[in-house]
Formats: structure tokens, sequence, C-alpha cells
């Protein structure tokens, strides 16, 4: 049960995302649902679940962007280094929460802005500031997101 | 404690490096699997984008409806009434006339073009869920006679190319995305160059003479030269200008013609 509600809120954040969300321009940065997502999944429910909801998550942003195992191949890793990060660092402190999707959002975006250079031999201009301000608006989803995922790991 | 953490940073510092470059390696990124992969997540969440896009679309004029109500209640409140009555009774056909709008100026355009004419209108549903990726995702697909490598415009100028076509949905990269590239001629010069995206409204042009006479607000058009864009469609006006005396070419920059932020309806050309 727990399983197929966290596939229907995958599905619901990632319409959210393509329909709403990826059309608010913010000085040409715009939030990102999905990743907020996976980084709080990884942090909430440990490392192999996180690679999961990562890897899940990801193929759905691939398709929505015409990759190939481009965005499960990041977000898998980000949702497992997140899991990690909590079994060995932090306790249950959800404070914490809102500095690592800061922080991860903003090591994520610079990830995959090297890779896209290094591998694809693409220019992505001014990356470093984008990934900073696509940080910033991702805070702001951190509440929507913990508590719609609270009630998802409620009762198994 | 502090040693078991840090073993496991290691671990997951390697096993994140290792995913990155297993799923950027050329061989897994072309290979059929993760096409079809790809494709079939596409088809299977397409029905349910196009409603959610519907809903929304919907929503936000009945909330345009609600907002420009409010307002008017404050700026006047003798006309509170009959406002009220006036928004009830037209409120739900202000969309309507928004879309028709849209619909007749795309369709003049169309008609004003003969090279047009067999053009095939859609509808942007969604939209990149990256912002690294400039793609839209259109309502029209190979059953439509929408296929990979045909150009789209709207009537102010060039919006990018398809490069994925399913049965009923497509995906278009934007002009303004850092993987598309465009041969542009400006229209006052004759120059050609070479466009290429710097994300949200911004091309970069290349190998442009540093010699030649480009000015401020110069015009860039398709220059055909690609055989996937019609010669002369308009692309954007120059914004900037870098010129160094010792560089071969200048680097310019262009606004595009159309506000690629703001896509709602779009011609596919056959």
């Amino acid at each position: 049960m727990r399983i197929l509600r966290l596939f229907i809120f995958v599905l619901v954040l990632f319409i959210l995302q393509t329909v709403v969300l990826s059309r608010l321009f913010v000085f040409g940065a715009h939030f990102d649902v999905l990743l907020v997502f996976v980084i709080c999944w990884g942090l909430m429910n440990g490392a192999p679940e996180g690679l999961a909801a990562g890897i899940l998550t990801g193929l759905l942003a691939d398709a929505s962007t015409a990759s190939t195992f481009f965005f499960s191949g990041i977000y898998g890793a980000a949702g497992y280094l997140c899991g990690i990060l909590r079994s060995g660092v932090f306790r249950d402190d959800n404070v914490v929460i809102f500095g690592m999707v800061l922080a991860v959002t903003f090591i994520t975006r610079l990830a995959e802005a090297f890779s896209l250079m290094q591998f694809s031999g693409r220019d992505v201009p001014s990356f470093i500031a984008a990934a900073f301000l696509s940080s910033l608006l991702n805070i702001l989803l951190v509440p929507l997101i913990m508590i719609s995922m609270e009630k998802i790991n409620k009762d198994g | 404690m502090r040693r078991n953490s840090g073993n496991n940073l290691l671990k997951a510092a390697v096993a994140a490096a290792a995913l990155l470059i297993f799923f950027n390696l050329p061989i897994v990124r072309s290979a059929a699997p993760a096409k079809w992969a790809g494709s079939i997540v596409s088809a299977a969440v397409y029905p349910v984008q196009f409603a959610a896009y519907k809903t929304v679309t919907v929503t936000g004029h009945i909330a345009g409806s609600f907002i420009s109500l409010r307002k008017a209640q404050k700026e006047n409140e003798k006309l509170r009434a009959r406002l009220i009555e006036e928004i009830a009774l037209k409120g739900p056909f202000t969309s309507i006339i928004d879309e028709n709008r849209a619909l007749r100026k795309l369709l003049n355009f169309k008609r004003s073009n003969p090279a047009y004419s067999t053009a095939v209108a859609a509808e942007v549903i969604a939209r990149s869920s990256s912002s690294w990726f400039e793609v839209i995702e259109i309502d029209k697909g190979t059953a439509d006679g929408v296929y990979p490598n045909k150009a789209v415009i709207n009537e102010n100028g060039l919006i990018g190319k398809v490069i994925e076509a399913g049965k009923r949905s497509s995906m278009v990269r934007l002009i303004s995305d850092p993987g598309s590239s465009i041969s542009v001629t400006f229209k006052r010069t004759g120059d050609t160059g070479s466009a290429s995206g710097l994300g949200v409204d911004k091309l970069k042009v290349k190998y442009i003479h540093s010699s030649a006479a480009i000015r401020m607000l110069d015009e860039a058009v398709t220059s055909g030269a690609s055989g996937t864009y019609p010669r002369g469609i308009p692309v954007g006006r120059v914004s900037d200008i870098g010129k160094k005396d010792y560089d071969l070419f200048q680097q310019l920059i262009i606004d595009t013609a159309v506000d690629l932020t703001k896509l709602d309806k779009v011609l596919v050309l056959r």
C-alpha cells in the first residue's frame, strides 16, 4: 500500500512539475519539486529507498527532457547520498532537512552541469548562479513535501 | 562513529560517481532499451499530463476571473453588484474569447504565408522538469503528421524543432536549449553564423567575422542552410556585441523573437 501511495505521489509531483512549476520562471530558474522529494525521501527513509526513489523520479525527469538515463542516474545518486548522510551523520532533526535541501540541490545541479559539459559537450552558461538560485527556490518546497511524505510514510 | 560516517560518505561518493559515469557512457545513452524505456514512460504519462494541463488552464482562467473581481471591488464599491453580475455572466467566456483570439492570430499567420499552409497547429502541454534542458511537449504526434526534425514556429518566429515524436505527443527542443544549434543570417548585412542556446530567451551567435558591421537590434533570421529550418524565419535581435581587436570572430548575443517562457500555441511545419 505504501509503495502504491509512493508511486501515485511521484506521478502527482511529476505532473505538478511539468505542467505548473516548470512554467514559473524566477530570474531564469525554476522550482524542482522532484529533486526536493528525492532528497527528503532519502533523508527520511535511508539509502536504499533514496536510491530507488531517485531512479524512479529520475526516469520521469528523463522522459520530460528527452534524455536517456541522465536524471535517473543523478537523482539516484542524490537519494542514495542523502540516505547515507542521514544514518551516518544526522539524526532525526527535521530542521537539518532545509540545509540539506539547499546543499544537495546545489551539489546535484553542479553535478548535472559538469556532466552535461563533460559528456555531452553542451555549453551550460552561468551554471553556478543558476544552481544557487535553484537551491534557494527548492527550500520553499520543503514544508509541502515533508507534510505529504509523513502521510505516505504513516502505517504500512 | 566518525570513522563509520567517513566510510559511508566515501561509499556514497564512489557509488554516485560510478552511477554518473555509467549512465553517461555513450553506449548506455544510445542503447535501444534505454530509448524504449524513455518512450514507454513518455507514452504512459501523456494522457495524465494532458488532463492535468487542461485542468490547470481552466483553473487558471477561473482564478484570473476571481482576482480581477477582487481588484474591481476595491476600486469601485458602487459597481460591485454589477461587476459580480457581469463576471458571472461573462467570466466563463473570457477564456474562450482569449483562446479564440490566439487561434485566429495563428490562423491568419498561417494563411498569410503560403509556405506554412500545411503546418500543424499544436498546444504546449508540458515543459521539461529541468532548467538545463529547454524542452517542451506538444499535443500532436505522428498520427497528426508530426515527425522528428520538423521546425516549430509561431506568429512571432522560430521556437525549435521536434526531437521525438510519439503517436499523440511530441517533444520539441527550443532554440534556447544549450544543445541546439541553428544557422542564422543577419537580414541587414547578410552575414551568416551559428546560433546556439544560452538558456531562457537568449542565443549566442558564433563565427561572425570581426569585420562584419553588425549593430544592436539587427534582425537574425534562419539561413535555410541546415535544411531543417526553412529560410527567413525570424530568430531574434542583437542585444549584445562582444568585439575584440585581436579576435577573428565577434561574439553576439541575440534575444529570441518569441518569448519562450510563455509558449501556448505553436505551428509544426511539414
